[in-house]
């Protein structure tokens, strides 16, 4: 008899922090107290805390654990299944409250969430397909299957105002019924898996978690439009994810859910896992459709589109991951229901994911209408080291940031498009003070620029030479017409591109200009960084009040230009030799090293030589 | 078929009309409104790269490709704002910033590089962006034609180029974003490339001095350049020539953009072949004395010919002629014809079958263009008939056509072949895959060459054109394509002149005491009579042989006088293509040294 679960997450983040032998030690260690056959341990996928990694739920108590690793197991099987009680030291702090929580219920993280399409993430095993079906999946399939005409599968998809996941926000439903109406056979569905902006991995959690979300997803708009086969194209860099999707696949093939005569129907559906070789642009669709065909993947221009001349030129219908996740629930749930949720343009619920400077970095589902105050300082949980915000970076590197001032928004796709960014696949960066926005900008752009495929010269050259000079800014060789020729080249650039990677690449040069020209201007004209980042505009110095005279800060010095004062228990750093690599001022425990970019903190030269320098540039 | 429907939109304002499908650009063209383009070419796939040709519809904040976006019905172009000016200067503007693009120091001689010709309508003065100028290598390795990267602006019509005019694929784009490059097969140099035919299409197309013709390479632009227009005679297709000529010599040869034959595309015979490398020419007329050919004067040779002619006793004069002399030679022929007991033309090897029942093939072209499935027996167009190969590779890469071939040599055209097997005695496990493979075709096309003139090979054929004949053409009898290897052999078999396969058996029907080889401008000055067995003993018994020839060989060292004849592009008159289409031969030079044209060095002598 079990009389308890622990859910063990197998996500790709626990996974890497040690989940699988902290696994094996739960297995051992209940074991050795005789409870393996009323404690259940269950592999689940991502449940979105993979900063506290790797994490456990207990159920039917609902406690949850952080930081499972092998030494601390012996004692959690202790306390917590011996004793009754929550192993404390486990237990996580909410930084919101400052208190230890109990379960996912008591953590704002998670409270605030609405779990829509990573409902079973976290919760089933997603290597097992009857847990799925023990969550009603495939009943959905079956619905539609047995008691839904296309068109009313369409019309519910409609009615409910979904909108595609992928960026672009088109309605789902519109998309289905033009492909539908195209005339060509066979037609194609295709779920693209290519995430590749950095920081985001929502549709990996959700293709760890609960796969046959996806499939069962697919195959419901495959009867809809009059397909046959289905592709999921997605990066080989996403191992695990590839593996259960893989074993999901096969499983509904054994379960009758895939192939030939689904639930004893006259549907047909076949799914074939495509593996891309590495490039961002490929999650662009007419580039993928390329990449899915064995051919380079660079985008086409568009008409003709994929509806009407896609894969193999024939018909084809491209959606997100999420989107295909969203289709199950609101099948089940209807149109209705799903339209209650979200904003009056935007219905629904989003997986975002917060990462930079915040306390809880992961991924959470938060229904679109939720202000971006309330994603960074509740559910996220505010700055952390008490630091101040400065602003958040939307929709991966070729989204833009928003400043503080902007915060109260609703997040949708309208209102981040107005203020300059996009909504992406729903990535959220989010910077502090120590963040340089110039930096910011160059770090983005190089990321576009390593990425752009080539085929068209505003990106292949515009990003580059953005690059350039963002690179000789950063470096304090700015010169007096750079913003104008960023700026210029910014509009060219996004009104010229040939694809979406083109178009929207500029965004965070052009909003980081809008919201914070004053850090341009401190960099070219005044030759210093204001956040202190950019190496080449830092000054090293040792306050000699501070040192201890430890020497780290001498030994961890690559080019020996820390030296001890004679007869004093002190260090000095000469500049001369100094490259500014900063890890003096890492090392040191006693704040003695101090990092300061002329004309703020320490002013060593005159500041108003430096701006005469400037202008001379 | 339904006709297209008809559209109006208005271009600048103007009223336009176009039809549905064209895109913006091609309605614009055809109503007198000037778009610029880079990377777009006429016969080409759209590729909407290059950025150039963006327009503005009204309505739209976005701006688009003119080159690939459909002109929709009743919608109001704008192609010349100032806004679109200002983004087409910069994408220029970025392409000058990026490689090396300094004109003075450029190989480009095509006269009228597209890239200089935006930066002069843009108004391009300077670049303010920062030069990037990688340093790439210059490919020099190709027999004939280079690539400089460096010059390089990625536009991507020479890989349009070779994947779907020649059909061999043989450039890609490597790499990634700016570091994007050409790439000759999986990156190996033109030099050590397996697929390229060295057909010149992509330097044709490309817009810079990235790929370009070595041999006219700093030769000057090609604007500055006399053009004839004329016929290549490197084999019966008949390909239209453009030839480039400056001081008398010729700088480029590119394929004809309105021939109805080949349409711009050549083989590497015709583009290159004929004239990038030298070849020993005959200046002048020489006559053999004391065992020594020396020059001499035409009036000379002449009376020497005349005399040893006279002079010959009871045995036979006779005349061998090259099957690439023009259609007036041949008809010369008839003058003079008294003068010669014998007249044969030395066809290429297997040939004499195709010439006794010489047979034009009207409109093989556009068949072959249409066809679904080709069938090719004992043909090689890919070392014979480039431009044909071309079309094949084409027709079964861009539009799936089946293509079987029974061949007699293996060639690059087997990869693309559903079945490729040596012409002998067929099974019937043949037939069946026969049957299969081309049971479903409409427009199936059958092209035979001189190696299917076999007894085995006459009843395959018959065989094909029956299977062919029931699986498509409405039950109508297939008319298959005769498809020769010399230039001109149908026209003179046409004429009435014996093609002659086996050189020696010719030659010992009769004892000769006089031959008159005309060699015409064959490339080997017609050595290739003495790689014949038992040619040569029988020659050297011939006491007076004339040989009439371009270039200099073995040959001429049998011969007791030499005559320099005019080659192809010092040629006029006409020839006859293997569709039996008269095509017009224009000098583009006049004639080398002392050399006439073979009609008229026939006349002078033998008139």
């Amino acid at each position: 008899m079990i009389r308890s679960h622990i859910l063990v997450c197998t996500g790709t983040g626990c996974t890497s922090s040690g989940s699988l032998a902290a696994r094996d030690a739960l297995l051992a260690e209940l074991k050795k107290h005789g409870l393996e056959n009323e404690i259940e341990v269950v592999e689940t996928g991502c449940m979105g805390r993979c900063d506290l990694g790797p994490v456990s739920l207990v159920h039917p108590d609902g406690t949850f654990y952080k930081n499972v690793v092998v030494a601390d197991v012996p004692k959690l099987v202790e306390e917590h299944f011996l004793k009754g009680r929550p192993y404390e030291k486990l237990l996580p702090q909410d930084p919101k409250t400052q208190h230890a929580v109990l379960t996912q219920a008591d953590f704002t993280f998670f409270n605030r969430q609405m779990r829509i399409v990573r409902d079973n993430c976290g919760v089933i095993d997603p290597e097992n397909i009857e847990e799925y079906i023990a969550r009603d999946g495939y009943s959905a399939l079956g619905k539609v299957l047995t008691s839904m005409t296309p068109e009313q599968v369409i019309e519910e998809i409609k009615a409910s105002g979904l909108r595609g996941r992928g960026g672009a926000g088109f309605p789902t439903g519109k998309k289905w019924e033009i492909m539908r109406l195209a005339p060509d056979f066979p037609k194609y569905v295709v779920c693209n898996a290519d995430e590749g902006d950095p920081g985001a991995f929502m549709n990996r959690s959700v293709l760890e978690g609960d796969p046959h979300s996806v499939i069962e997803g697919m195959a419901i708009g495959a009867y809809a439009m009059g397909s046959n086969r289905g592709f999921v194209y997605i990066r080989a860099e996403y191992g695990l994810a590839v593996k259960r999707l893989h074993i999901a696949i096969e499983q509904a093939y054994k379960s009758g859910l895939l192939g030939k005569k689904i639930f004893e129907t006259d549907f047909n559906f076949d799914v074939e896992v495509r593996i891309g070789a590495g490039a961002f642009v490929c999650g662009e669709e007419t580039a993928l459709m390329r990449s899915v065909e064995g051919r380079r993947g660079q985008p086409q221009p568009r008409p003709p589109f994929p509806a009407q001349r896609g894969l193999w030129g024939k018909p084809t219908n491209i959606n997100n991951v999420e989107t295909w996740a969203t289709i199950r629930p609101i099948i089940l749930k209807g149109a209705k229901w799903f339209s209650s949720i979200g904003t009056e343009k935007t219905k629904g619920t989003k997986v975002f994911c917060l990462a930079g400077k915040i306390n809880n970095t992961g991924v959470a589902e938060l229904p679109f209408g939720t202000t971006l105050r309330e994603m960074i300082f509740e559910v996220g949980g505010g700055i952390p080291n008490g630091k101040k915000f400065k602003a958040v970076q939307t929709g991966g590197p070729s989204g833009g940031v928003i400043p503080e001032q902007h915060l109260d928004i609703p997040v949708e796709y309208e209102s981040l498009q107005k203020l300059g960014s996009i909504m992406g696949s729903g990535g959220m960066v989010v910077m502090d003070e120590d963040s340089c926005m110039v930096d910011v900008a160059r770090f983005f752009m190089e990321f576009c620029c390593d990425e752009s495929c080539g085929k068209c010269p505003p990106c292949r050259v515009g990003t580059r030479q953005m690059l350039t000079i963002l690179e000789r800014i950063c470096n304090g060789q700015g010169e007096l017409d750079d913003i104008q020729k960023l700026q210029d080249l910014a509009a060219m650039v996004k009104d010229t591109s040939l694809c979406g990677l083109g178009q929207t690449a500029p965004n965070p040069v052009l909003t980081t200009l809008r919201y914070f020209r004053d850090e341009y201007e401190a960099h070219i004209l005044d030759r210093r960084c204001p956040a202190r980042v950019c190496r080449e505009l830092l000054h090293f110095e040792i306050d000699e009040a501070m040192c201890k005279g430890c020497s780290i800060c001498a030994r961890a010095c690559p080019v020996q230009t820390i030296f001890k004062i004679d007869g004093q228990k002190k260090f000095r750093l000469e500049p001369e030799k100094c490259i500014r690599c900063g890890a003096c001022f890492d090392a040191c425990r006693f704040d003695a090293v101090r990092k300061t970019s002329p004309g703020i903190g320490h002013v060593h030269e005159p500041k108003a030589e430096l701006a005469a320098e400037g202008v001379k540039a | 078929m339904i006709a297209p429907k008809e559209i109006t939109l208005t271009i600048d304002g103007k009223a336009c009309r176009g039809t549905q499908g064209q895109t913006i650009l091609q309605v614009a063209g055809a109503n007198g409104v000037e778009i610029p383009t880079l990377c777009w070419l006429k016969h080409l796939s759209p590729w909407g790269g290059c950025r150039v040709c963006i327009v503005e519809i009204q309505g739209s904040p976005k701006v688009v490709p003119s080159c690939s976006t459909p002109a929709m019905d009743g919608s109001a172009i704008i192609t010349n704002s100032p806004r679109l000016q200002g983004l087409r200067r910069l994408t220029v503007e970025l392409l000058f910033s990026e490689r090396n693009h300094f004109c003075p120091m450029c190989p480009m001689n095509k006269g009228d590089c597209d890239l200089q010709q935006q930066g002069y309508k843009f108004g391009i003065d300077s670049i303010r962006y920062p030069y990037l100028y990688p340093s790439l290598p210059l490919d020099l390795s190709g027999k004939y034609l280079g690539l400089d990267h460096n010059r390089c602006i990625l536009c991507t019509r020479c890989v349009r180029t070779c994947d779907e005019v020649e059909g061999v694929h043989t450039l890609d784009i490597g790499n990634r974003g700016v570091k994007n490059q050409i790439v000759v097969d999986l990156n190996v140099t033109f030099g050590m490339s397996t697929t390229c035919t060295s057909c010149g299409a992509c330097v044709t197309a490309c817009p810079t001095g990235a790929l370009f013709d070595k041999a006219a390479a700093f030769h000057g632009p090609l604007v500055k350049c006399r053009q004839t227009r004329t016929t290549c005679s490197e084999c019966p297709v008949g390909c239209g020539l453009v030839v480039y000529t400056k001081d008398d010599r010729i700088v480029d040869v590119f394929g004809d953009a309105e021939s109805p034959v080949n349409r711009g595309h050549l083989c590497r015979r015709g583009r290159y072949d004929t004239w990038a490398e030298p070849r020993p020419r005959i200046r002048q007329p020489m006559v053999r004395r004391d065992g020594k050919l020396v020059p001499t004067s035409w009036g000379d040779a002449t009376r020497t010919i005349r005399t040893l002619i006279s002079a010959s006793n009871d045995w036979q004069n006779a005349m061998l002629i090259s099957p690439r002399v023009t259609n007036e030679t041949i008809r010369a022929l008839h003058g003079i014809g008294v003068r010669f007991d014998r007249i044969g033309a030395f066809v290429a090897d297997k040939e004499a079958g195709i010439c006794t029942s010489p047979e034009f093939s009207t409109d093989a072209l556009v068949r072959l263009q249409d066809a679904d499935a080709i069938v090719l027996v004992g043909a090689e167009p890919s070392r014979n008939q480039g431009v044909i190969a071309a079309k094949i590779r084409t027709a079964v890469r861009r539009r799936g056509a089946r293509l079987v071939i029974l061949h007699s040599r293996r060639s690059d055209l087997d990869t693309y072949a559903d079945i490729s097997v040596p012409v002998v005695s067929l099974e019937r496990k043949f037939w069946k895959q026969v049957g299969d493979v081309l049971g479903s075709a409409k427009r199936p096309v059958l092209i035979y060459g001189p190696a299917a003139m076999s007894a085995v090979g006459v009843t395959i054929l018959d065989r094909l054109i029956k299977t062919l004949s029931s699986a498509g053409n409405g039950g109508e009898m297939l008319a298959p394509i005769q498809l020769p290897t010399s230039t001109n052999s149908l026209a003179l078999a046409a004429a009435g002149v014996e093609p002659v396969e086996d050189v020696s058996t010719w030659l010992a029907v009769q004892p000769l005491s006089f031959l008159h080889i005309v060699a015409s401008d064959e490339p080997d000055g017609g050595a290739r009579l003495l790689k014949e067995p038992h040619v040569r003993p029988l020659l050297e018994q011939i006491d007076n042989i004339v040989v009439q020839a371009s270039y200099e060989s073995e040959l001429t060292q049998l011969a007791r006088v030499v005559l320099p004849a005019a080659i192809w592009c010092e040629k006029s008159g006409t020839t006859t293509n293997f569709e039996g289409r008269t095509l017009p031969l224009q000098a583009a030079l006049p004639p080398t040294g002392e050399a006439r044209e073979d009609k008229a060095i026939l006349e002078m002598v033998f008139a």
